[in-house]
């Protein structure tokens, strides 16, 4: 048989003694419960790498498309300047020969 | 096994030499009617040269703008064609070009489907004229003008369905004076 030490034993039976929660203890627990649900789900967003990196492509995207507009507006601009000179050729061309053909006619 | 996979490796070179050879070929034959004479260019001060298909004046007609009237003019002109394609060339002096060479160019237009709409030749060494109209179930499908002057050459050819009327609509526009309406086989306002 052990033999306990009265003094330990007795400090040991009033440490566990069951003791009632402090005031407002149950409030604040359910308080803190309702505040983390209320809190929105950390996406994947949440990681900075990941938001720089979306950032990144959604700039060089824009870049690229721009680039792309403004190639195809330089070159519908220079395909219309293209037209409006063949056609000045074309009236210079039937302005000449009608010029050769008008003074035999305006003599018939 | 050796032999079979130099086969296959053989037959796939050729089909990849096929692929890359045909869209080259006929991206090299022109539309343009005139096989000019390759040092014409060479030979000239000046020369312009304009080659536009359906697709490209498609879409230049995309950068027309349409509350212009001229634009929306040249919109109407371009929308049906199927190509236009100008040559000129500028030489600082006279005896730059044959008649040899015109005439070659002329027998190009010797097929039946081409007809002569005005010819013009000058006794006073001011040039020749020629507008020759491609006529498909009697309608203009397609026309070649010819206008050679001592130091001047020009070839326009505007391919697919276009009225004489239409091409007068060109003159008092694009920096071209007004034009009487001889030229498009109209009567003379004189």
């Amino acid at each position: 048989m052990v033999d306990f030490d009265p003094e330990f034993e007795q400090e040991l039976r009033e440490g566990l003694r069951p003791r009632p929660a402090p005031t407002g203890f149950s409030n604040r627990v359910m308080l803190r419960v309702e505040k983390q649900a209320s809190r929105p789900p950390l996406g994947f967003l949440h990681l900075p790498a990941l938001r720089w990196a979306l950032a990144g492509i959604l700039i060089l995207a824009v870049v690229i498309g721009g680039y792309r507009e403004l190639q195809r507006r330089l070159a519908g601009e220079r395909a219309r300047r293209q037209v409006l000179l063949a056609l000045h050729i074309t009236g210079s061309t039937l302005q000449a020969i009608h010029n050769k053909i008008e003074p035999s006619n305006g003599g018939d | 096994m050796i032999r079979i996979f130099s086969r296959l490796l053989l037959a796939l070179v050729t089909s990849l030499l096929l692929a890359w050879a045909l869209p080259a070929a006929s991206q090299s034959s022109s539309p343009f009617p005139v096989t000019l004479e390759k040092d014409l260019a060479a030979r000239a001060v000046n020369f312009t040269e304009v080659s536009l298909d359906k697709n490209m004046l498609a879409f230049a007609s995309k950068f027309l703008d349409s509350k212009k009237s001229d634009d929306a003019q040249v919109r109407r002109l371009i929308e049906k064609l199927d190509g236009i394609y100008v040559r000129t060339y500028e030489f600082d002096k006279a005896g730059q070009y044959s008649e040899a060479e015109l005439d070659a160019i002329r027998h190009q237009f010797s097929s039946p489907v081409w007809s002569v709409m005005v010819r013009g030749r000058s006794r006073d060494a001011d040039g020749d004229t020629d507008i020759y109209v491609k006529l498909v179930n009697n309608e203009i499908q397609g026309m070649f003008i010819l206008n050679a002057e001592p130091k001047e050459l020009d070839f326009v050819y505007i391919s697919g369905p276009i009225r004489p009327e239409e091409l007068s609509e060109l003159s008092g526009n694009f920096g071209v004076p007004k034009l009487g309406k001889n030229a498009t086989g109209k009567e003379s306002d004189k």
